[in-house]
């Protein structure tokens, strides 16, 4: 065998939460710079499209997003990113109330999301309705995306947090030694990764409805 | 199975499992993976006709259903993951289960076919995956010379033949962005910053088996009419091939998400898990290498990511990104492609140059000449490959006033590669060489990229790309580089390393053939390509004028023993690890890298205690070999 299998009561100690609790304020940062540049990527096809207006395609004059449910949509979206801001300096405070906080957070993301869903049904154009359109629709729902992803991540340390002031993980059991003092580095990184996501949420904005 | 589950095997596994094998059969496991994947495919593929023939008139009227493929597509991918056991652990979370990091760690041979978080079990899955998908692109690579063995299409109509061409240069260029730091890194970097593990360990299971769903599904492609673009997908051609070409994007959709994770995971292990001691100035050249490549890779694949979404929906729903009728624009493909592209010969190239500079202080006895300066280089090379992808773009059609920035960014990128050749150099300088087979290929590594460094500075210039672009001379250009840059350093890295991967070692006699035989067959094979070139064979085409047939046929004729130099190396492999099995030393080169002081092979927990670093990388010509200082507390 290669790589040996583990012998007969052979233990990996566990490791303190410090490590762990590290590497996620580190892939935190290195996700913000992996969305930068995929947002990148639209923006950059907003810029080119729209300058060279291929055949006066870019954006046909009825096109108009739905203003109002684009406010909605990132007026929620920045207020989440706030509450969680808040949440995270609550929980550094070791204030107990950084959980409602948080899940206030979670539920004005949902909202944003639910928000776009229904511009969309209601909006005057389609994917297919030219450039603007492609860039407009694609943008944003993969920008929905990220925004599930970045809300999962809240969830989760919802749901420990709950499950460990009901039974807390044992101390000295599994590969992380005390996995409930990861809880409070987990919402660090999260709260960093979605407040920089409401940042692009905030330039989507700009470039897609007022620009 | 919750943290506390996935973790109990760890201390149990002397226990017999007494199960029948059918009961063994029954979990997340690739059998599972396989089964549901497949499902997932039709499931996918049912959903995609449901709205297609509903929605969409082109697709009803042409049979083309690209949406019910890239649905399939997704949805196997979706399968095969969950049927490994990835689904799992986000689900224990999300119920709030405490983090965990390992699992499935103690399974005897059956890790090596599922998900598995020790690092050591994945570097030698990969290194077997992309053997496996190496061995395909070069079958493709035979095919295309027999082929040109004939000034007209002989063996395979030319639609075929571009299919054959594009299979291989996407096989080759998606699957070894991996090539390196997915056997290597992801087995070496730990133990050579003193971890017990990396910093995701689930991550970097995901990354693996995601390229391996990735290489099946361009390998589909045949199944599906093939597609007509090469590797770099150029629109519009892309927009109006075949629904082979979903298997392109799709495949390239997966290689850039696995290269995200990948060297979002080596970041962060690099960062947060060197053992005390082992600063920034005295990380081994190899894992800045890795760092570098995995700069490019966070921050170029999410482009490459983005660049196919906007492609499968231009397919799919009739988008338009690319396509001029509807506003879009198909240079905006190639401006976003190549964003990504050029970088992505870089992400290539720089562990190349990691493992020769790794290497070459061992076999020369003496300590890594300009080691600050090959960092540079490295960091250099990275910064400086975003910009300069318009380079690619310069036939095309661009601003004519943007043609010499990208000309001269084009040229003095090749000063800090010129950096790696010079610590390389300095190094050999007075040393005392051991003419070991690794040591072999690290010398022809610096022969053939110095061919294809140099003949890129050519390329750069704008009236010499004019007249040479689309020609063999850029193939053979590039061959130069990937090939001779980053298949030779590969191999030098196989032979150097694998002996203490596995435990046993190669046959030298064997290996000594092989390698003699693919650097003349090599160099056989891509120096006439320079003149074909020069003297007008075009890329893609497998008719050509007859004056050049005796060329190809003398090209033909060496690529053909370069693929029989892979069937010595292939024997070798055969022979020295089923075969004759002799047990390779501890440390057979006499390296002083930490990954040598360990014992072969290496440990479950890699280290009993983390070691505390004491000493510079390269200490030949001392007695203190790094890591060789007291131990840190376990954990640490």
């Amino acid at each position: 065998m290669m790589v040996p299998p583990v012998p007969a009561g052979h233990q990996i100690p566990p490791e303190p939460p410090d490590v762990a609790a590290r590497q996620l304020a580190v892939a935190a940062r290195l996700l913000c710079g992996a969305s930068t540049f995929f947002f990148l990527a639209f923006l950059f096809a907003y810029i080119y499209l729209r300058s060279l207006n291929q055949d006066g395609m870019w954006r046909p004059p009825h096109e108009h997003p739905n203003q109002a449910w684009g406010a909605v949509f990132i007026a929620c979206i920045v207020l989440s990113a706030l509450t969680a801001i808040v949440s995270g300096r609550r929980m550094k405070a070791k204030s107990a109330s950084w959980l409602p906080a948080v899940i206030g957070a979670l539920v004005l993301a949902i909202v944003a999301v639910i928000a776009q869903c229904i511009e969309y049904t209601v909006q005057n154009f389609g994917p297919t309705d030219g450039a603007y359109a492609s860039v407009f629709c694609a943008w944003s729902a993969f920008y929905l995306i990220a925004i599930l992803f970045t809300m999962f991540w809240f969830e989760t340390q919802i749901a420990t947090e709950l499950r460990a002031r009901r039974s807390p993980a044992p101390a000295n059991e599994g590969d992380v030694k005390e996995p409930d003092r990861l809880i409070a580095p987990g919402l660090d990184a999260a709260v960093f990764l979605w407040t920089f996501m409401a940042g692009i949420g905030i330039v989507t904005y700009v470039t897609l409805y007022l620009a | 199975m919750s943290a506390t589950d996935a973790q109990a095997p760890l201390a149990a596994s002397a226990a017999p499992d007494l199960r029948p094998v059918w009961r063994k059969l029954i979990g997340f496991n690739l059998l599972t993976a396989v089964i549901l994947g497949v499902g997932g495919y039709y499931l996918g593929w049912f959903i995609g006709h449901q709205i297609s023939t509903s929605s969409f008139a082109y697709e009803k009227a042409t049979d083309e259903n690209d949406v019910a493929l890239l649905l399939a597509y997704a949805f196997g991918v979706i399968g095969f993951l969950v049927g490994l056991g990835f689904a799992n652990y986000p689900v224990e979370r999300l119920l709030g289960r405490p983090a965990s990091l390992r699992e499935k760690e103690s399974h005897g041979i059956s890790r090596y076919f599922g998900l598995c978080t020790d690092h050591k079990v994945v570097g030698v899955q990969y290194l077997v995956g992309i053997g496996l998908f190496l061995f395909v692109g070069a079958v493709n690579a035979m095919m295309i010379r027999a082929e040109l063995l004939h000034d007209t299409p002989t063996i395979v109509g030319p639609n075929q033949y571009l299919t054959l061409v594009g299979v291989h240069g996407t096989m080759m260029m998606g699957i070894m962005t991996s090539g390196v730091l997915g056997p290597f890194a992801n087995y070496f970097v730990p133990l050579m910053i003193g971890a017990r593990r990396m910093a995701f360990p689930r991550i970097e299971a995901l990354t693996f088996w995601l390229l391996m769903a990735a290489g099946f599904i361009l390998a589909s492609t045949v199944f599906f009419g093939g597609f007509p673009t090469g590797w770099t997908g150029y629109e519009p051609l892309n927009d109006q091939a075949v629904m082979g070409m979903d298997s392109y994007i799709m495949f390239f959709a997966l290689v850039g998400i696995s290269m995200v994770l990948l060297g979002l995971n080596m970041m962060a292990t690099i960062i947060t898990l060197r053992a005390p001691g082992l600063t920034w100035s005295r990380l081994p050249i190899f894992v800045w290498a890795t760092f570098a490549t995995a700069v490019l890779m966070v921050l170029a694949a999410p482009m490459l990511i983005a660049t196919l979404l906007m492609s499968a929906l231009d397919r799919s729903i009739s988008t338009s990104f690319y396509v001029t009728g509807g506003g879009g624009s198909s240079y905006l493909f190639q401006n976003l492609f190549w964003f990504f592209g050029h970088p992505e010969v870089y992400i290539l190239a720089l562990p190349g140059f990691g493992i020769v500079l790794e290497l070459i202080p061992v076999f020369v006895r003496k300590p890594l000449w300009g080691y600050r300066l090959a960092i540079s280089g490295m960091l250099g090379v990275s910064l400086m490959s975003f910009f300069v992808w318009q380079h690619h773009l310069i036939v095309s059609g661009i601003n004519a006033d943007l043609r010499p920035f990208y000309m001269l960014s084009t040229e003095i990128i090749s000063v800090p590669t010129g950096f790696i050749f010079i610590c390389f150099m300095g190094t050999l300088w007075r040393g005392r060489m051991s003419l070991t087979v690794p040591m072999w290929f690290c010398l022809a590594w610096a022969f053939n990229f110095l061919i294809g460094g140099t003949s890129g500075v050519v390329l750069s210039d704008d009236a010499t790309d004019t007249q040479l672009h689309g020609s063999f001379f850029v193939m053979a250009h590039f061959h130069y580089t990937i090939v001779g840059g980053l298949i030779f350093s590969f191999f030098a890295a196989i032979y150097y390393w694998v002996p203490k991967m596995v435990g046993l070692q190669f046959n030298e006699k064997l290996a000594k053939w092989h390698f003699w035989l693919m650097f003349v067959s090599f160099n056989s094979t891509f120096l006439p390509l320079f003149a074909l070139g020069i003297m007008g064979m075009p890329r893609r085409v497998s008719q050509y004028e007859p004056h050049l047939v005796g060329l190809n046929t003398w090209v033909s004729i060496s690529a053909f023993v370069l693929g029989f130099s892979m069937l010595i190396f292939l024997a070798n492999v055969v022979y020295s690890m089923i075969f004759a099995r002799i047990p390779a030393e501890a440390n057979p080169w006499n390296s002083k890298s930490l990954e040598w002081q360990v014992p072969t092979p290496v440990p479950v927990n890699n280290f009993e205690q983390i070691p505390v670093i004491d000493a510079d990388p390269y200490d030949y010509g001392t007695p203190v070999a790094l890591g060789a200082g007291a131990a840190a507390p376990a954990g640490a």
